[in-house]
């Protein structure tokens, strides 16, 4: 029992230690690695709504149109004082883990810019979807993401009908352009609403 | 979608269109190193799939109701998972040994073996990055191991027919093994379009 | 001198991790569709893999032999989160994209097994050289495998062009299947050579 008790006690010292050296580091990269996070963030938001505009976070939550896909932050987008346009961070179902976009959207209800912010998708498959090198419009150097640019809310965003699909990506495909509609659902009741009381 | 549909989905996606062996590429070690005898390929099998399984529901409370809520994610989460795994191996063969010597005479032997198995700790991280509720983890974990059962029985059977076949020498054993399992995984990626 | 060359030899080719004992396969296979991901899990596996061996070595009078492996693990595990830390600082983009099998180099057989096999039993600086050698060994075998399936599955190396635009990229050869089928080569010509020269003696 005795030495049991003192393997118990010798692992339970590795443990701390172990704990403490990274709660260390943790501490030390853990700003590099938040201010890493918030340069991505402001680089994918002026991408997604291209101008010289301000965004400001938005608390709110929103009531959703489908049961998988989630919105995690949204950000209003202000020029002189007024609302021109609302860019929500989306997560679809990916086809190995979840996709994290950001969707810009217009008050005209149209799409501004869509960008994939992290995915797992398949390398020369699903990952063509980020890649600005591949055309699903090859003739006018349209890209996967590109092709969102000036869609309507309205529209269906089904892969094959509205939508070119990324050849065999078919998962990654319909995960973006869900993540896209559901955003517009969401971006035209939050324009609405605001033209309602405002 | 509804919820039962999403698990299905789930499912399908671990154990076919993106199989944990051919295209995860997890448990690659035991899958080419056991998968010369078929015996040792089937008790493997079932020892994974029990571990992963149990696995995945103790690492999500874990995840859940530790890590997340007191911040320490970021950086304990590797070292209290493979904790866990380890002492849940563990525990798993002394639990075996006691109660059903015939059940630890078919996988007790693998058991150590899995611990360091990287497809059990894959699942679990799979399940974290991926935000899944208990249910999904489960079923994720469920699917991983058929998916990983899977293969291993499709690379045995080849591996067994291969040793009788005229191959140059230096291909014989591992390099084949590895050429075939390339071929396999091609195949697999023809499962892409179950789900949509 | 001569001594720790050998060492460092020794992981190199005639016990190379990947190729010869077959151990710590699966980010050789994910992490090879292109050179910049190898590079990044190169760094990473190193580091775990020479902190580890001199940690381990260095404590290997004091730690108990019932419970060296619950030990070793806690060790590599911090270790890995430390390299996972980091890469997620500085490397955040690449991070991304392979940020699964970084998690996983804790359960990598190679470190663990040279932390069993080697520094448990012998000095500190035996230990980094092993190291040393374990990790070109591991790092030539991935970079030349991912070299090969980015050149000709996208026609760029590390991100650059080599083959002119026009060229049509093999698709197959960045898709996951093809880690297996250039392994299973690489792993034949290794055995192909070694046998020649046995012929020769």
């Amino acid at each position: 029992m005795n030495k049991i008790l003192k393997l118990t006690l010798i692992l339970g010292v590795v443990g701390a230690i172990s704990g403490g050296a990274l709660a260390t580091v943790y501490k030390v990269t853990g700003p590099v690695i938040s201010a890493q996070d918030a340069k991505t963030l402001q680089a994918g938001l002026s991408e997604v709504f291209p101008g010289d505009y301000q965004f400001e976070g938005l608390n709110e939550e929103f009531e959703l149109s489908d049961s998988v896909v989630k919105i995690d932050d949204a950000y209003i987008v202000k020029s002189n004082g007024g609302i021109i346009g609302l860019v929500l961070q989306v997560t679809s179902p990916g086809s190995q883990a979840p996709i994290k976009l950001l969707v810009g959207t217009k008050k005209d209800g149209t799409v501004s810019g869509v960008k994939i912010l992290e995915s797992l998708e398949t390398p020369g498959l699903g990952a063509n979807a980020s890649n600005s090198d591949y055309y699903v419009e090859k003739e006018n150097k349209i890209t996967f993401l590109g092709q969102f640019k000036g869609k309507k809310f309205s529209d269906n965003f089904v892969p094959k009908e509205d939508v070119i699909a990324i050849t065999g990506a078919t998962i990654t495909s319909t995960a973006v352009a869900r993540g896209v509609k559901v955003a517009g659902r969401v971006a035209h009741n939050y324009f609405k609403e605001k033209e309602g009381s405002g | 979608m509804s919820y039962l549909a999403n698990l299905g989905k789930i499912f399908v996606a671990s154990a076919f269109v993106n199989n944990i062996v051919l295209l995860q590429f997890l448990g690659l070690c035991s899958y080419i190193g056991l998968t010369d005898n078929m015996h040792a390929s089937i008790g493997m099998g079932y020892a994974v799939t029990f571990v992963t399984v149990l696995a995945a529901a103790v690492t999500w409370i874990i995840d859940r109701w530790i890590l997340i809520p007191f911040h320490l994610q970021p950086f304990l989460q590797i070292v209290s998972f493979i904790l866990v795994i380890g002492s849940l191996v563990g525990l798993v063969e002394i639990y075996i040994r006691k109660m059903s010597p015939h059940l630890y005479k078919a996988m007790g032997i693998y058991l150590p073996l899995i611990a360091t198995n990287c497809l059990i700790l894959g699942v679990t991280f799979i399940n974290s990055l991926q935000g899944f509720d208990f249910v999904e983890s489960i079923v994720e974990a469920v699917g991983a191991a058929i998916g990983y059962f899977m293969a291993m029985l499709i690379l045995a059977g080849i591996r067994e027919r291969l040793r009788n076949s005229e191959l140059p020498d230096f291909f014989k054993g591992k390099a084949i093994a590895y050429m075939v399992s390339g071929i396999v995984a091609l195949a697999f990626m023809g499962f892409q379009g179950m789900i949509k | 001198m001569k001594k720790y060359w050998k060492i460092v030899w020794n992981g190199i080719t005639p016990s190379n991790p990947i190729l010869i004992l077959a151990i710590g396969l699966c980010s050789v296979v994910a992490v090879t569709n292109s050179v910049q991901n190898a590079l990044l899990m190169t760094f990473v596996f190193s580091f775990v893999l020479i902190f580890s061996e001199v940690i381990i070595s260095l404590l290997r009078k004091i730690i108990p032999g019932d419970i060296r492996v619950p030990i070793f693990v806690v060790v590599i595990a911090t270790f890995t989160t430390i390299a996972t830390l980091l890469s997620r600082a500085y490397f955040n983009s690449i991070y991304e994209a392979i940020k699964l099998y970084i998690f996983l180099v804790v359960v990598n057989c190679i470190i663990i097994g040279r932390a069993e096999a080697f520094s448990y039993q012998n000095s500190i600086v035996d230990s980094i050289f092993d190291g040393i050698g374990m990790s070109i060994g591991y790092s030539w075998v991935i970079i030349a495998i991912a070299a090969v399936r980015e050149v000709f599955g996208n026609g760029t190396i590390a991100g650059f062009r080599v083959f002119p635009a026009s060229y049509s990229p093999a698709l197959v050869m960045i898709l996951p299947p093809a880690g297996f089928l250039i392994l299973g080569v690489l792993v034949g010509w290794l055995e192909f050579t070694l046998k020649k020269r046995k012929v020769k003696k």
